[in-house]
């Protein structure tokens, strides 16, 4: 692409005026030189032969007489311009009566040359008759020294400086005109590019956002899959137990033995494992009625400790801890129990070859400086830990660890819901879960339940009891 | 030493035409014989005293010729205004000789006086070479005189304004002195 045709119309025109101005000034200046050469010469000639008429008025009578010395006087007049180099005076008969000049090298002719001027560069010679009474009577002789060429060139050095600095001036401007044109262009495609690149930039960004929806439904799809899984996994061995128990009772039965009452319970246990899966599901998606009531924390976690010792087996120490004067909450009591044994469950889990387990109660005053991080707001509250020695968690499992149905078990070894369970009912009962985990050294998670402050009952209910919100989202 | 060879080159060549008969004479006169007729264009004459335009003007000499045939080639063709120039030589000076110009050549100065006298207010330019100003009291009005060796002349304007006769400005400045016309 030539820069040429980059350029606007303007410019275009810019240049070429830019260029004729400068060539007119260059035509000017150069015919200016020639006038005034072609002038000089004239205004010289004429000078010079001024001098000369002048002089062969005035010198008439002295040639006449031949009176050499009044013939020098007159000559030597001329010798107040500078510029006359020499003069003579001739008589009739065209002798030289008198002369001067200014260099002794330079003389002038001895004998009277013809009427009329030489130029004979740097002199210019005028030859004039002296006319007495219309007698020619002589003739006088002038010699000037004209400027040189040379000179007079010089002189238009200066023309010609100015011609040349404005011609420069133009182009300057020219250039700068042009380079200008240059970058706004320039400017102006780099703007469309930019937006362009802006527009791929917006396309990509919706094809991103599309992108990441459908990745969040596939995820949706997968949790609601998993889930799916999990449930009919926990049903289906559920099931397996009544089938197996009623097929024993039917056998048994056919068989005509009478001690029935084994396998029923055993279908009943399996069935009433359902029901309870039932009821965690329904905790998580919110949708159980809690029947929440005023209690102590601790004498809850005593009560446990029996079924807490045996749920984890031998290999894991238990200890509880029971801090005295121990504020009163209030939630649903077989809940709070079940969040209690999930957790312990999964710190079992957690420690598969062995641990200690902790489970302690507190009182915990959040003030607002605390608040932030845990995003838990300021208030008082009864916190049950459950502190383990376990594996820990991964960030990763954190991010996920209250999803329902996620596990970091094989598939069979699950045990339902688990830490969903426990968000559930904790945020069901206004409650808050904090977990603070370091791999390979154990895991902690908090329970923040808020403190209760109304009358408490000796039997542990309270008939006044604010029922809480059932199943809200929110 | 370089304006005398000058001057003798300018007679020279002044009396070349007249070489053979002038070669007895003397470059003085040779030179004086030149001036005679050429003072006459820077003469006004007044209009009554030179008659119709092709008259001829009268150069007299009066008492002996010292220039021979020398004057009358030099002055032959020549012309004052529209005046041609008639030399004429004569003995002995009348009033009504009707001269224009009067050379008076005379050793005596009793005939200088004489014919002075006997042209005293005619329109007659009157030149003598004879050194001084009056000759009993009758004055000439040029009259020749040599500086540095070359022939001058001193004028007598006061003579010339008697005689009626206008000398021009640049005769005047030819003349090594001038007497003024009062």
């Amino acid at each position: 692409m030539k820069w040429n045709s980059m350029l606007p119309d303007r410019s275009k025109a810019a240049l070429i005026a830019g260029m004729t101005a400068a060539l007119m000034l260059l035509a000017a200046g150069l015919s200016l030189a020639v006038y005034d050469s072609a002038n000089y010469k004239t205004q010289k000639l004429r000078e010079v032969t001024v001098e000369a008429n002048i002089l062969a008025a005035s010198v008439g009578a002295p040639l006449v007489f031949e009176d050499t010395d009044t013939t020098r006087d007159y000559l030597n007049a001329f010798l107040a311009n500078p510029e006359t180099d020499g003069a003579a005076g001739y008589n009739k008969s065209g002798d030289l009566v008198a002369t001067f000049s200014r260099d002794e090298a330079r003389t002038s002719p001895d004998r009277a040359p013809p009427e009329g001027y030489n130029f004979d560069a740097p002199y210019l010679t005028v030859v004039t008759a002296v006319v007495e009474n219309e007698h020619t009577v002589g003739a006088v002789y002038i010699r000037a020294t004209t400027e040189p060429a040379i000179r007079r060139v010089a002189r238009y050095g200066g023309i010609l400086l100015l011609i040349i600095m404005a011609s420069l001036a133009v182009a300057v401007m020219v250039y700068a005109q042009k380079a200008l044109s240059l970058a706004n262009a320039q400017l102006k495609m780099r703007a469309a590019q930019l937006a362009e690149s802006n527009d791929k930039l917006r396309v990509e960004i919706s094809e991103r956002e599309k992108a990441e929806a459908a990745l969040r439904q596939a995820q949706k799809m997968e949790d609601v899959g998993q889930l799916t899984g999990g449930i009919a996994h926990d049903f289906n061995n559920m099931l397996a137990v009544i089938v197996g128990n009623l097929s024993l009772l039917l056998r048994r039965a056919a068989q005509g033995h009478t001690d029935l009452t084994r396998y029923a319970e055993g279908a009943m246990e399996g069935t009433n494992r359902g029901a309870r899966l039932t009821q965690q599901l329904l905790a998580f998606s919110r949708q159980q009625p809690l029947a929440p009531v005023p209690l102590d924390a601790d004498n809850l976690i005593a009560g446990m400790s029996e079924l807490l010792r045996r749920s984890l087996g031998d290999h894991i120490r238990l200890e509880t801890i029971v801090t005295g004067g121990l504020w009163t909450t209030y939630a649903d009591k077989t809940q709070l129990e079940t969040a209690v044994l999930n957790l312990a469950v999964n710190a079992r889990d957690a420690m598969p070859d062995g641990g200690k387990l902790t489970i302690e109660a507190a009182n915990a005053h959040v003030t607002q400086k605390m608040a932030g991080p845990e995003d838990i707001p300021p208030g008082d509250y009864v916190v049950i830990f459950v502190r383990d020695t376990g594996t820990g968690m991964t960030p990763e499992t954190i991010a996920k660890a209250f999803d329902p149905f996620f596990t970091t078990k094989p598939v069979g070894q699950g045990t339902g819901p688990g830490l969903s369970q426990v968000y559930g009912f904790v945020k069901q009962s206004r409650g808050h879960v904090k977990i603070e985990t370091e791999l390979g050294r154990g895991t902690t998670i908090k329970l923040y339940l808020s403190r209760f402050m109304g009358p408490v009952r000796r039997d542990g209910t309270s008939p006044a009891a604010q029922p809480l919100p059932t199943g809200s989202t929110n | 030493m370089r304006r005398t060879v000058r001057l003798l080159t300018a007679l020279i060549v002044f009396t070349c035409g007249a070489a053979s008969m002038a070669a007895e004479i003397s470059l003085e006169y040779a030179v004086k014989a030149n001036f005679l007729y050429k003072f006459g264009a820077y003469i006004t004459w007044p209009d009554n005293a030179t008659g119709a335009p092709e008259d001829a003007m009268k150069l007299c000499i009066v008492g002996a010729d010292p220039f021979g045939a020398a004057l009358d080639e030099a002055a032959k063709g020549e012309k004052i205004g529209t005046h041609p120039i008639a030399i004429v030589r004569l003995a002995t000076l009348a009033p009504d000789s009707g001269c224009h110009i009067l050379f008076i050549q005379g050793a005596k100065r009793d005939e200088i006086a004489a014919a002075l006298k006997a042209v005293a207010g005619k329109p007659i330019l009157t030149i003598t070479e004879t050194p001084g100003e009056t000759i009993d009291g009758n004055t000439d009005i040029i009259n020749f005189v040599l500086k540095d060796n070359r022939v001058r002349f001193v004028i007598d304007e006061h003579a010339a304004a008697a005689s009626a006769i206008e000398i021009s400005s640049k005769l005047l400045n030819l003349a090594v002195a001038v007497r003024p016309r009062s």
